[in-house]
């Protein structure tokens, strides 16, 4: 699954570390949802969907 | 109030594995001393308290470390804890299962392999029984 993640906290000027501890996950947790490494569960994508004010479809793209 | 509750219960989650640490040093020591060897007990505290105090100060730095110390309820580490611990299982059961069966070609039945194979079998069992009807 493809996020936008990496550009949104970019564009709130956020470190991984400022929005790990928002979401009260590891800044290498952040780090790793950035890079496709980890699938957040439903609940932690929907946080991040929130956080950024969009819908989970706007952050995470499914391929295919 | 909750966040206070998940944030109070994060901190007694950080010590329990240091806690356990000392407990275990202090039961090593206690045994040992107990067979008259004092050598031996000051290693296996030794061992147990130094591992204890690694992970205390490198959780901050290391992820594994931090993983090690049952540090903070992250779910991807969650997660890799599960996997690790699944992973390790898997390895004691293959382990099991081979001296088990080098047990019985050496004529040998109701060892402690035997009681190993038979409590993870009817654990795994009991298990898939329970969470299947609650997941």
């Amino acid at each position: 699954v493809r996020n936008d993640v990496r550009e949104l906290r970019g564009g709130k000027d956020l470190s991984q570390q400022a929005l790990g501890a928002a979401l009260g996950v590891s800044r290498q947790t952040i780090n790793a949802i950035e890079q496709g490494r980890y699938d957040p569960s439903l609940p932690l994508a929907i946080r991040i969907a929130r956080y950024f004010g969009r819908t989970v479809e706007e952050v995470f793209h499914v391929d295919g | 109030m909750s966040t206070d509750r998940n944030r109070a219960a994060r901190d007694v989650s950080r010590w329990v594995v240091p806690a356990v640490c000392v407990l275990a040093a202090a039961a090593f020591a206690g045994i040992f001393l107990a067979n008259g060897d004092t050598g031996g007990a000051i290693s296996a505290a030794g061992i147990m308290l130094g591992y204890g105090l690694v992970l205390v100060v490198l959780s901050r730095r290391s992820e594994v470390a931090a993983i090690l110390r049952s540090d903070g309820r992250d779910e991807r580490r969650a997660s890799i804890d599960l996997r690790a611990s699944a992973l390790a299982l898997r390895v004691v059961v293959v382990l099991a299962v081979v001296m088990f069966c080098i047990q019985l070609a050496e004529g040998h039945t109701g060892g402690a392999w035997e009681a190993v194979c038979v409590t993870v079998g009817v654990s795994y069992l009991a298990g898939v029984a329970l969470l299947s009807r609650r997941s």
